[in-house]
Parts: structure tokens; sequence; C-alpha cells
């Protein structure tokens, strides 16, 4: 093939051992080049040909003709000038016509057309519904289109991108799959001991010693926060928030207490710098008092000083009152009433508390009612440990022994690393009714995850040997704060219900028989998770976990509807495209069953997706009964398996008169403004946010959902 | 008939002395009907968890789980059963 391609070039043939004059006579008919460098050059076909040996590997006869070939294709076009990216382009194109895809896919330009540039201008992107349409997202998603193509094409193998392309698995957080791990839980005590590097190394900014004031300690904690989302791509979280703090909270009024927890809820939710301009992705674990197994850990104290004879046992009444504030803050709401969004509250349920604690968690029931904001992570089931740690939309981290160890020594950091989503609706498509390929075809799309996740954490790995993760690789007594080898490696899936009624005909909650079959198929991929976890005794902690699908549950029912046409099961509009599949294990969101009922299904698969679950209940009331909620809560936290829920309560705010109203209006109750001015707010996954910025697939789930009046459902 | 079934799993310390009740049980009574499953097999597993069952051993009456890893005393149990009659008649 070269061969040939030299025979038609003869008079270029001798271009590569011209004389320097020779060679600048031979240029001169060529246009002039406009370089990524911002200035004119002469064109040469000699950098071609270098690039193509340094970036593909081509071998110097192989680069010398591509070279040529293409120096003869600019001549005979005649321009005046030309740029270096529409020769790269043209290199490409001379490349691929001679058989040369793979050095074609190391030489090719990633980026984006004019148009879609603009489009990002004019109109952005709803991909992400925590993404204002401002510069610094503008920016961000410009960026997240590169390193999109970047992993596709360079840091994946071609069959591995042709799974996520044709939606057989989706790679979460693809932007950042060469750069960043996932979701971290952080250990507070860590920064009140040892005070804060933001930067990781102290080189680019000050650096702060252990903070000896309560507000700097709030204020510590919220940097950290921010500080570590330079370096993650998902949620960062504080377990034991209040307990953590609580020597801090020693002889103060209550007053005081609540201005340190507003201090710490604004700045979560004010500092618009994370990821691209927006708020960080944070939440905090909040316990009502300090729970029995913290109570002989010796408390951090102020100044980073740590007594054996000071527990955070001697702290519980400070623990009982920040607590209190911290959910009185989120109560009030902002400045204006409207619910704070970030840090995400966690609010642990344990059986030593349930009984105890009914003023606390009658208030917290309040705040469910009024905002829907907090989140249930329920310690109560007998398959839940006493420590366990949540954050992101729903990740749950189980410590095994040597972390609970880190627990009482102060540095319990633990997170996910990477989630890829299994389709399960596609699945069901392919195997035509054949149970045994259906397995056969899970396992085999697991293998791929397993694949991807393998490859992010030898990524991972490299990006912490370079420096290039300055925070998570900062030195901590000697090994790297982000601890690589605990980090759980994910497994979502989609569309259970989907796969149920295309493969059994039945949806997941009609029969017990479609329920036990779904059952059975996430159990099996729970049993690949754990067999692979185990198989080369090298410790790897692979997780299953219910997928926040807010863009994939869209994005996989198009393409498989656009695949496999009429046949598909989908919830949602197929004519406007408005189509999406259900949430991991969940039944559909119109499904119109007794509540206590559909708890208890969802509830069901949280055992055999300890990697992180989450059940919602959608309230259909203006204004539920806070002991109603508070009933109903104990009730699913004593009587089911489910780990983690969330009540789900829908807003309208208006811009023009800034009141929060219930349920999704049209027209604002309190001034009557109309059209843009008034705004519906709702959890999409496992987290609330402006409907505007959600996608069709979530926007019909939204009018899908099947919300309940909680007094008929307590008394149920 | 009541039915009474006990979920149980080979390596629970606390399974032997369950089945030991529901043995002592079953014989006492005719009213009774014990089942023991072991949730090692997956159908048994898949059941536990639809009726919110996570932990061994595990009694239940109708579908009502009600000792959770606790073994009761026979005179408790028989209470138990007997206020199940009274409230659901056999």
């Amino acid at each position: 093939m070269i061969i040939n391609l030299l025979l038609i070039l003869p008079s270029w043939r001798s271009f590569f051992s011209m004389s320097p004059e020779q060679t600048v006579d031979s240029l001169k008919y060529f246009p002039q080049v406009r370089t990524s460098k911002i200035q004119f050059e002469q064109f040469d076909p000699n950098k071609i040909k270098l690039s193509l040996i340094r970036e593909t590997g081509l071998s110097e006869h192989e680069a010398e003709a591509i070279a040529l070939k293409v120096a003869e294709r600019i001549r005979g076009l005649g321009l005046s000038f030309l740029s270096a990216p529409l020769i790269r382009e043209l290199v490409c194109v001379t490349l691929l016509e001679h058989g040369f895809e793979g050095a074609r896919a190391k030489y090719t330009r990633l980026g984006l057309p004019v148009s879609d540039v603009d489009h990002l201008i004019n109109i952005g992107d709803k991909e992400n519904a925590n993404l204002q349409h401002n510069p610094e997202t503008i920016h961000k998603l410009a960026a997240d289109t590169v390193f999109d193509q970047y992993a596709l094409l360079s840091a994946l193998p071609p069959h591995i991108a042709d799974a996520h392309i044709g939606g057989l698995i989706h790679i979460h957080e693809l932007e950042y799959f060469v750069t960043r791990p996932f979701c971290q839980e952080h250990d507070l005590r860590f920064f009140i001991r040892r005070g804060l590097i933001v930067d990781g190394q102290g080189i680019h900014t000050s650096i702060a010693g252990p903070a000896k004031h309560p507000e700097v300690a709030i204020l510590h904690a919220a940097k950290a926060l921010a500080a570590a989302q330079t370096n993650w791509a998902g949620g960062q979280g504080y377990d034991f928030f209040n307990v953590w703090l609580a020597p801090f909270i020693q002889g103060l009024t209550y007053r005081r207490a609540k201005q340190l927890a507003q201090m710490f809820i604004y700045e979560m939710s004010q500092m618009y710098v994370a990821r691209g301009g927006q708020t960080v992705f944070s939440s905090i674990a909040l316990e009502p008092s300090v729970p029995k197994v913290a109570e002989d850990i010796p408390a951090v104290l102020p100044g980073g000083k740590v007594s054996e004879s000071v527990t955070y046992g001697d702290f519980a009444p400070e623990a009982n009152m920040f607590f209190n504030a911290i959910v009185d803050v989120y109560l009030e709401g902002d400045y204006q009433g409207k619910p704070f969004n970030f840090p995400k509250p966690e609010v642990k349920l344990r059986r030593e508390y349930v009984n105890e604690f009914d003023e606390e968690y009658l208030k917290v029931a309040k705040l469910a009612a009024k905002f829907g904001s907090p989140y249930f992570l329920n310690l109560c089931p007998d398959y839940m440990p006493d420590i366990v740690n949540s954050q992101c939309c729903r990740i749950i981290l189980i410590p095994d022994s040597e972390e609970i160890d880190d627990l009482y020594a102060g540095r319990i950091r633990m997170g996910s690393l990477q989630m890829v989503t299994i389709n399960l609706p596609q699945i069901a498509y392919e195997a035509g009714g054949n149970d045994s390929r259906l397995f056969e075809l899970i396992e085999e799309r697991m293998e791929l995850a397993k694949q991807v996740l393998l490859i992010k954490r030898e990524i991972i790995k490299q990006r912490m040997k370079e420096g290039a993760l300055p925070f998570a690789s900062m030195n901590c007594d000697g090994e790297p704060y982000l601890k690589i080898d605990k980090q759980v490696l994910n497994f979502g899936f989609i569309g259970l219900t989907e796969l149920l009624k295309a493969h059994t005909g039945m949806w997941l909650h009609e029969s017990d028989e479609a329920w036990r079959f779904g059952l059975k198929v996430i159990k099996s991929m729970s049993d690949y998770a754990t067999r692979v976890s185990n198989e080369n005794g090298d410790g790897l902690r692979f997780g299953i976990v219910q997928t926040p699908a807010e863009s994939c549950s869209h994005r996989l029912a198009l393409i498989d509807y656009r695949k496999y046409g009429e046949r598909v099961v989908v919830e949602g509009d197929k004519k406007t495209g408005s189509i999406y599949y259900t949430n991991s294990s969940h039944v559909q969101p119109s499904a119109d069953m007794p509540l206590m009922t559909r708890v208890k299904t969802e509830a069901s698969f949280h055992p055999l997706t300890r990697g992180g679950a989450i059940m919602h209940v959608w309230l259909g009331e203006g204004s539920p009964d806070p002991i109603a909620i508070w009933q109903l809560t104990k009730r699913i936290a004593t009587q089911t398996l489910a780990a983690y829920f969330a009540y789900t309560k829908d807003l309208t705010m208006c811009a023009n008169c800034s009141k929060v109203s219930p349920g999704l209006l049209t027209k604002c109750p309190n001034c009557g403004a109309t059209g843009d001015a008034v705004e519906w707010w709702s959890r999409i996954t496992g987290y609330y946010q402006r409907v505007k910025g959600w996608n069709a697939g979530k926007r019909a789930e939204l009018l899908d959902r099947r919300r309940y009046q909680l007094g008929a459902a307590v008394r149920s | 008939m009541i039915e009474i079934r006990l979920f149980v799993s080979p390596v629970c310390p606390k399974c032997p002395s369950a089945k030991a009740l529901a043995d002592e049980l079953q014989k006492s009574r005719d009213d009774i009907r014990i089942e023991i499953l072991d949730v090692s097999i997956e159908e048994n597993y898949l059941a536990a968890l639809m009726l919110q069952i996570a932990s061994t051993p595990t009694f239940v009456i109708g579908d009502t789980p009600i000792y959770r890893g606790t073994v009761p005393s026979l005179q408790e149990f028989n209470e138990k059963i007997d206020e199940y009659k009274q409230k659901y008649g056999n």
C-alpha cells in the first residue's frame, strides 16, 4: 500500500533529502498555516512526518509517504492560507485511505463543531440538572466533550467504547473518566487534627493549622469539601458530622450553635465554584446523639488535641444540640425561605434511637413535610452494620475490619472509584424469552463493566503517581489520602421492571413470580460482584449499586427505541421521544399500588444492592402531617429491609414574589405570576433541582410519579 | 392450621437452637405446621427477602416475621401462636 502511495508522488519522493535551500524553494507554492500557537508559519511536510512518527508510531518511511501525499493534496487546493486543524484532518483522511486506522485514532483532533460551541454558548446543555447556564459551565461542557471523546477513543478499547455507544452499558461521568475518582466520604477529624491544605501540597495555597475556634472548624469543614471536589467527580460527604464537631459546641448557647450550622449550610450551598460553576455535591450524616459505636472513641478537641480520657460519649448533649440546630436551619430555608439543596442532610435511624429521640425525628419529619430535604439512612435492619457511610446520590459504604480500626483512629476515608450501569431491558430484548440466555448476557455485560472498572483503577493509580490528583494523593501519615485499594468499583443497573415486562410479560409489581424473578436477576449480579471480588485474592471491592440514572434512563431508552423499534418496553411518550427506563429495581413510577406494598417490594432489593440504594416516597399532599411521616418512617425502619429512603415533595418557586408553594403549579398562588416566573423543583434522583434542567425523559417521569396521601398509607 | 416458617442458615450460630425449638413446638401442638427453610438455597433466600427478612434464624407466622435473629422460649412462642390464633383463627 505504501509502495503504491510513493508511486503516485514522483515529484516529491526526494523532498526529505533536499538541502535547506531546495526545501525553502519547493515550499514557496504552499499556503501559510495558521497554527495552534496563534501564528502564521510556512507549510512544511516534515512537520507532518515528525508528528506522525511521534504520535502514532508509524515508521519513518510510512510517515514520509503520508506527509507527501498530504502535501500533494494541499498544493492541489490552491489556497493562500489553511489551518493546522485542517491539515490534521487531511492527514487523518489520508491515513484512513491507506489503512492506518489505528494511527488515525491516535492522530485525530478532539473537539467540537462550531455550531455545537454556538449551542453551548447560546443554550447550554440539559444533561446535568445541577448545571446553570453560565460562563463556567460553558467552558466545562466544552471540556467535557473533549474528555468524553478522549475516554472513548484513547482510554478505553474499541469494544468497550462500542458497548457504551450502543447502550449495552453506560459509563458514568465519562468526562472525568481519565482524571478523577467518583465520590468520597471524608473524615472530618482528619482536618480538625491536621488543619487544612486545600491544594494538597501547600504550594499554591496557604496552609492552615488545626482549628481552635468553632467558626474556623466550620470553615475548614466547608473548604475541605470544596477542595476535594476539585479532585473528585461526584459527591463529597462527611459521616458523623455533628458528632465530630460536638467538642467545638461545648459551652456554646443554642443560638451560637445554630449560627455555626447556618455558616456551614450557607457555605456549602453558596460556594458556586465546583466542577464548572456548580455547588459542591455535598452531604452530611447526622445523628440525634452520639451512637454507642462512637461513644468510646477519643475525641479530637479544638486545636487538634486528642486525649485518651476524653471521648465523644462526653459530648452527647452537644451533638444533640448541634443536630437540632442544623435541622432548624434546614427548616427555615434561606433568606427568602427556599430550601437548601446542598449539603444533603442524611439522618441515621438506629434501633437505639427510634424510641428515644421522637422529638428530634419529628423535627426531621417536619423538614420532610415542608421541603422533602432529608434522607434516611436506616441501620435498623439486621443486615446493616452499625457503621455505614452514605453520600453522593445513594452510595452506601460498608467498612471492612481494617476500616473499623480507621474509625477509631480518625482516618476513615471511603469512596466509590467508578460506576458502570448495565442496561437490563436491552438484555431482555436480546435474550428472546430464554432464561439461560438472559443470565448469560447479564454475565457478559458485567464482564464488560468489570473491564471498565479495572481500567479506571489503573488510570487513577497513574494520575496519583503523576501528581495530577494532588488533594487525593497528599501524604497522610505515610499513605496517600485516597486509599485506592479500598475504593469500591460499582456495577449499576437500570430498568429491572422493563426487563421483567419484556422477558416474562409482567411488570415487577404485577405478580410475586415477577418479583421473585427480579430478585433472582439482581442476585445473579450481586453473586457476580462477590465472585470477582474474591477471584484473584487481590482484595478488589466490587459492589452493586442502584444507578442514580439522571441521564442514562433517557439515553438508554432512546438508543434501544432506535435499535429495537416498537418492541421496546419504555415509559413515557414514544411519539415525542420523552421516554425513559425506570431507575434500577424500582417499580414503575406510575405503578398504582398501596404504599407499604411498594415500599416492601423495593426494599427487598436493598440487601442485594449494598453498594447503594434509594427508595422514594412521592408525597401527594400540600401539607403532609409530620406525625404521619415519622410513624411511617419508623414502620419502614423497623419492618422492612429499606437501607436508604427519602420523601419527595414537589415545590413551585416563584421568581416574582420568592414564595415557595407545594405542588407543581403553573400559577403562583401568592402573586399570580405565570410563565417563566414559576419554576418547578423536585428530586430528580438523589437530590433536588429545578425541573427546567431535567431531560425530556426525566420530565416525563416526574408527571408519571404515583404520589401518596400519607394518612391513608400509615393506616394501611 | 397455622403456617409457621423458620428461615435458617448453615452458618448461623443460633439456628440449631431455633430448629430444636421448632421441633418441640411441632411435637407439642397439632394446630400448627412448621416449615424450615434454608436460605443457602436460592429459592428460600428470595422468599426471605420478599418477607423482609435478611437475618437468621427468623420465625414467620402467616406473612409476618415475628422473631428476627433471636430464639424465644417455648412458652413465649406458644403465647404468640395463641395470640395469633385468637386474632386470625386457624
